[in-house]
């Protein structure tokens, strides 16, 4: 994972460099004086060459836990994503939740009961649902609901119920491959020998799914679940401009606008690390629930 | 099921993990320690509310309004801070922090004899030597380089009470840009705060000050907290606690001051003009005209080699379809511009016939363009508009006007926070500023005065720098407006912004609550005589 | 002998492709999608003879805010542009960078992963690793750091696109390539002398297309959401081309009072990606080997 770490540092700090225009610039104050803005340049390092820049980027963050200064608050790039993060990591989570429990709920609805009214319902819903883009469910949102019902707050988390109209509008929009991926892992497991068996030694209809069915069908819909984390995260980003939440995916929003680099590149780090958290976390909850590989580790 | 149990025991122990980390975020304030600036519906003993809401459309940057041009920030400046003198409903100057003054002979010495009872917000007492220290820092700043910073030279503490500030010319205007820009800090806490390690960063955000309010807690992106100040000597404020809410969506406002998320909007949070017909109607909120006069132009880089040709800026400006602009982006309540960037309040508005004022005529458009070696815009370079989304509409109409001409428009969109460092750093072909109306009119010096940093145009024009400075010295009222007249004439003729429309602001609040007054000129509203019906 | 075997080989090929296309055309849901994407294309293309796109972009006064009409279909905006014609010049920008990032992004995506897929080892690894480092970072996010580093133009944007687009589609085409490369045929193959680049265009490609393609369906309705989520945030398409992530930005403003600007840039947005998923749904289906008739 480490390997992968810093060579998202790379790319990003690669893009980043070809950004127009210089920190001197923007700091300069009021009266840019070009010899004011080479001062500030030089002592921001910014002269320096590609790879030197780089490698004390790295080492600031290594050693330091130093991600820059914003150029436009002058205050530490990581104070300023940890006081916005846990918002974005609220939402994003909370989605994950509501999408898990929506997608794998129906899809193992319409899984068993394929071919009924239910199912064809809600394949044609999902697919409708996950055509959307995730703004404009969350314009409709705030249109329908937000605007004709005073109980949910226009925008901001002030209160816990900020969370719920930007919550269901991820869900939306992600719950419908989940879905339809639940459906098609549980028809194949159910199709397989060993449920045959199951049902032909008379176990109950329920134990079979639920006992056999499901916890095999799990696999791939726990990895669909991780990658799905990425897709919320940067949907975080459109979502919290529509829903003005002050979290890091619109600060990632206002830095570009801002031309602040450190940020820009502090926030993308980190949501690519958090992303790699999770993808690990996914990965050892798989070792919990597939006994392959389970018995690979487990003497 | 064994394993089913881990399985749930495990998404649980992270759910909680997360929870919790979703709420400990929400509690955290940021650097400035205290709780985090949420609202709470503050009650005094009668029943009464007595805290309120303001919105804001930006970060906080500094706290002190001689850091700063930006109308967030002398909000708020104007909260912690307060000014050696003030302004009236008419725009004449009249006691604060000063009780009176006399002017010297030679019109170059002002002493200004103080009050004996202010305070400052950690107890200590307002002295001259505050005051002699705060008109240094003006005289430092770089925000007031051209206004307060030319013309002053220093000042001393003659005694307790009294304070003189010197000049290097008779300048006329000098009460009125005092009493604007002259806001008084505390030296010796500034002192012992550098002294402490911290940064003058840091400081401007931790001001101790004589205003009315004293500074609570900050936290970026979401809000600020001040709470009266008892000591104010004007009395101590009746709304006890203020919050400023960080809205930077424009369409957020509208609907936040209609949930009663919001009590106030100020005039220079501007709410898009489609919002008002609907806030008008709504139940609970107030719109009110305030005489507040803003112009809005187009700030053209006098700069560049194809915009220092004065018919081709006049070229651009006969293209306009200003009614068609207000009806747009106004709603219709706006105004055509009658001089410049003056409005109807301003010392030396002129109405005299030699003023040009630019109505939309195509065909002359064409003419000039085509004069100045731009047939049908062939060879002109494309327009870049450095604007904030706010102003994002203007600009759309203007690539409909200027596409007549055979002009292409290409945005570069800013936060308000850079859009004026990108200009000044002539990263611009134009850009769209609103300029409040001066009190008076030698204090516009600073758009045209060299290196001064409102001269975003770079316009340069050392004869009109010359009347100017000749204006503000005449004494008499009648030559003064003469040379006015020649002045805004010259200025109109060149033509280095293009003036669009002039429009009275709109305070937007709550009903219930008693709004007594603006600050002329600052265009910021008064709080300390604010209260709750 | 070989000649028969090349035979025998090519008539395989053509009737398996025949079979898909059978089942493609008798899933009902399939079909309805196709029949709309097609018809939007051709929307698309003859949009200047529907109407001209002078009309989507000249601002007419005392047409301000308009509702619905016979004369304007879908209303008017703030500028008094119809929205008919807007929308319908629209549906241009969309299906332009879904079908350019598709191609572009498959060329490249084919080429890298059939590279890795086929040599393995040392340089399957660094190219893997390289695509793992990309597929880390939030794909809007990445789109909008290259777009802030390197200016909003059309070229920058396509660029953007297949960079996020080209990991996940290496992936598939990696994964298909070595299931196939291990293939009995491929070794008969090289048993007989035939060369690399003759197995690769002759075998591998046409049999791992299957995944490839219907991937890429699958990417197209996701390009156009991410075209105008970018526009939406004003740093992809700028004004005054109508874009309609152009459009639903615009129309926030008035948003209450005039719902229909938001309304039908949003249909137009979900019934195209909606098509082009039904399509890509019965491409599927039609390549699943497991799922009978």
């Amino acid at each position: 994972m480490l390997p992968i770490i810093l060579g998202v540092t790379l790319v990003v700090f690669t893009i980043m460099y070809f950004t127009p225009g210089s920190p001197g610039e923007l700091l300069a104050g009021a009266n840019p004086d070009q010899a004011v803005i080479d001062q500030i340049n030089h002592e921001l390092g910014f002269d320096q060459p590609f790879h030197v820049r780089y490698f004390n980027f790295l080492k600031g963050i290594v050693t330091k836990f130093d991600f820059g200064t914003s150029y436009t608050s002058q205050r530490p790039v990581l104070d300023e994503i940890m006081s916005r993060f846990p918002r974005t990591l609220t939402l994003a989570f909370f989605s994950m939740i509501s999408t898990a429990v929506v997608g794998i709920s129906i899809g193992i609805l319409s899984a068993v009961k394929q071919y009924s009214l239910l199912d064809y319902a809600s394949t044609v819903v999902s697919m409708f649902f996950s055509s959307m883009p995730s703004f404009w469910i969350g314009m409709m949102l705030l249109l329908w609901i937000a605007m004709n019902f005073s109980w949910f707050p226009i925008n901001g988390v002030a209160s816990w119920k900020g969370y719920l109209l930007p919550c269901a509008a991820l869900t939306f929009c992600n719950a419908a491959p989940l879905m339809r991926l639940t459906r098609s892992a549980m028809l194949e497991t159910i199709r397989s020998d060993y449920i045959r068996t199951a049902r032909a030694k008379g176990a109950l209809e329920k134990r079979v799914i639920w006992k056999h069915a499901f916890k095999n069908a799990l696999l791939p819909v726990v990895t669909n679940i991780g990658n799905n984390f990425r897709a919320l995260l940067g949907g975080s980003v459109i979502t919290e401009t529509v829903f003005v939440i002050p979290g890091l995916g619109s600060y990632v929003i206002t830095a570009i606008r801002s031309k602040d680099v450190p940020v820009v590149m502090g926030c993308t780090l980190f949501m690519s690390a958090t992303f790699l958290v999770v993808i690990l976390l996914t990965d050892i909850l798989y070792a919990y629930i597939d006994p392959r590989v389970k018995a690979k580790y487990m003497r | 099921m064994k394993k089913m149990k881990r399985l749930l025991a495990v998404l649980l122990c992270v759910c909680t993990l997360a929870a919790l980390a979703g709420c400990g975020g929400d509690k955290n304030s940021g650097q400035n320690g205290g709780d985090s600036a949420q609202p709470s519906s503050g009650q005094d003993a009668s029943g009464k509310k007595d805290s309120i809401t303001v919105s804001m459309d930006a970060n906080v940057t500094t706290l002190c309004p001689m850091e700063s041009n930006t109308s967030n920030n002398q909000m708020l400046g104007n909260l912690v801070l307060s000014a050696i003198t003030d302004f009236d409903d008419s725009w004449n100057v009249i006691p604060n922090i000063a009780e009176s003054w006399e002017i010297s002979e030679d019109g170059m010495t002002y002493t200004y004899t103080l009050r004996d009872d202010v305070y400052f917000h950690s107890g200590d007492k307002l002295t001259s030597e505050d005051v002699a220290y705060s008109v240094q820092r003006a005289i430092d700043s770089a925000y007031l380089k051209a206004s307060f910073g030319k013309y002053a030279v220093g000042a001393e503490a003659v005694d307790e009470t009294h304070v003189a500030i010197h000049l290097n010319q008779a300048y006329t205007p000098f009460l009125a840009v005092a009493s604007k820009e002259l806001f008084i800090h505390n030296q010796s806490y500034h002192d012992e705060y550098i002294a402490a390690g911290h940064s003058e960063a840091e400081y401007l955000m931790n001001l101790d000050g004589t205003g009315p309010y004293k500074f609570v807690s900050y936290e970026d992106g979401v809000g600020i907290e001040f709470e009266a100040f008892d000591k104010y000597f004007k009395g101590e404020p009746q709304i006890k606690h203020w919050y400023g809410k960080i809205i930077a969506d424009n369409n957020s406002r509208a609907l936040a001051i209609e949930s009663g998320d919001i009590d106030l909007i100020e005039t220079h949070t501007a709410v898009p003009a489609s919002n008002l017909p609907m806030l008008r109607e709504a139940n609970g909120v107030v719109v009110e005209k305030t005489d507040f006069e803003k112009v809005g132009s187009i700030i053209l880089n006098n700069k560049l080699p194809e915009l220092s040709d004065v018919r081709v800026r006049k070229a651009l400006a006969y293209a306009v379809d200003y009614d068609w602009l207000r009806e747009t982006i106004t709603n219709g309540d706006a105004y055509p511009t009658e001089c410049a960037y003056l409005g109807h309040k301003t010392t030396g508005f002129s109405t005299a016939d030699s003023i040009v004022n630019y109505t939309y005529d195509l065909e002359k458009a064409k003419a000039l363009l085509a004069e100045a070696g731009y047939p049908n815009g062939e060879g002109f370079p494309v327009i870049k508009a450095t604007v904030t989304e706010l102003r994002k509409g203007i600009v759309e109409v203007l690539q409909q006007c200027w596409g007549d001409l055979g002009l292409t428009i290409e945005i570069n969109l800013c936060e308000s926070s850079v859009v004026w460092d990108e200009i000044r750093g002539g990263n611009f072909t134009i850009g769209i500023v609103f300029n409040n109306c001066m009190v008076d009119s030698t204090m516009y010096d600073s758009y045209f005065a060299e290196g001064s940093t409102q001269n975003f145009t770079g316009y340069h024009n050392p004869e009109l720098l010359d009347l100017l400075a000749q204006a503000a010295q005449e004494l008499d009222a009648g030559k003064r407006q003469e040379m006015f007249d020649q002045i805004w004439t010259t200025i109109t003729d060149d033509a280095p912004s293009i003036w669009m429309y002039y429009e009275a602001s709109d305070l937007i609040y709550r009903e219930g609550l008693h709004v007594s007054g603006v600050y002329p000129t600052q265009s910021v509203v008064r709080y300390e005589d604010m209260y709750w019906e | 002998m070989a000649k028969v075997r090349a035979a025998a080989g090519a008539e395989k090929g053509v009737s398996q492709n025949l079979e898909i296309m059978r089942r493609f055309r008798k899933n009902r849901s399939a079909m309805i999608g196709l029949s709309i994407f097609l018809l939007i294309c051709l929307l698309a293309v003859l949009a200047d003879v529907i109407v001209p796109y002078s009309e989507a972009i000249t601002q007419v006064k005392g047409a301000r805010l308009l509702p619905p009409s016979a004369e304007h279909l879908f209303g008017t905006d703030n500028l008094g542009r119809d929205m008919f014609a807007r929308v319908i010049h629209g549906a241009r920008y969309s299906i332009a960078f879904a079908l350019a990032v598709s191609a572009c992004s498959l060329v490249i995506s084919v080429a890298l992963g059939g590279i890795a897929g086929y040599y393995g080892g040392a340089t399957d690894n660094v190219v893997m690793r390289a695509l793992d480092v990309i597929m880390c970072i939030p794909g809007d996010l990445l789109a909008l750091c290259i777009v802030a580093a390197f200016g909003t133009n059309l070229g920058n944007l396509l660029i953007a696109l297949i960079v996020g687009q080209v990991p996940a589609t290496v992936r598939i085409v990696r994964a298909t390539i070595m299931g196939v490369s291990s293939a009995d045929y491929i070794e008969a193959a090289q048993c007989h002398g035939a060369g690399d680049a003759r197995i690769i265009a002759r075998y591998i490609v046409p049999n791992a297309m299957g995944p490839v393609i219907v991937n890429a369906t699958v990417n197209a309705s996701r390009i156009i959401i991410s075209v105008s989520s970018l526009s939406f945030l004003g740093l992809g398409i700028q004004p005054p081309a109508p874009e309609w992530g152009n459009l639903l930005a615009g129309a926030r403003e008035f948003m209450r009072i005039c719902p229909w600007l938001v309304y039908f840039p949003g249909l137009a947005l979900v019934i195209t990606s909606l098509s082009i998923n039904m399509v890509g749904d019965g491409l599927r289906d039609a390549l699943d080997p497991k799922i009978r008739d």
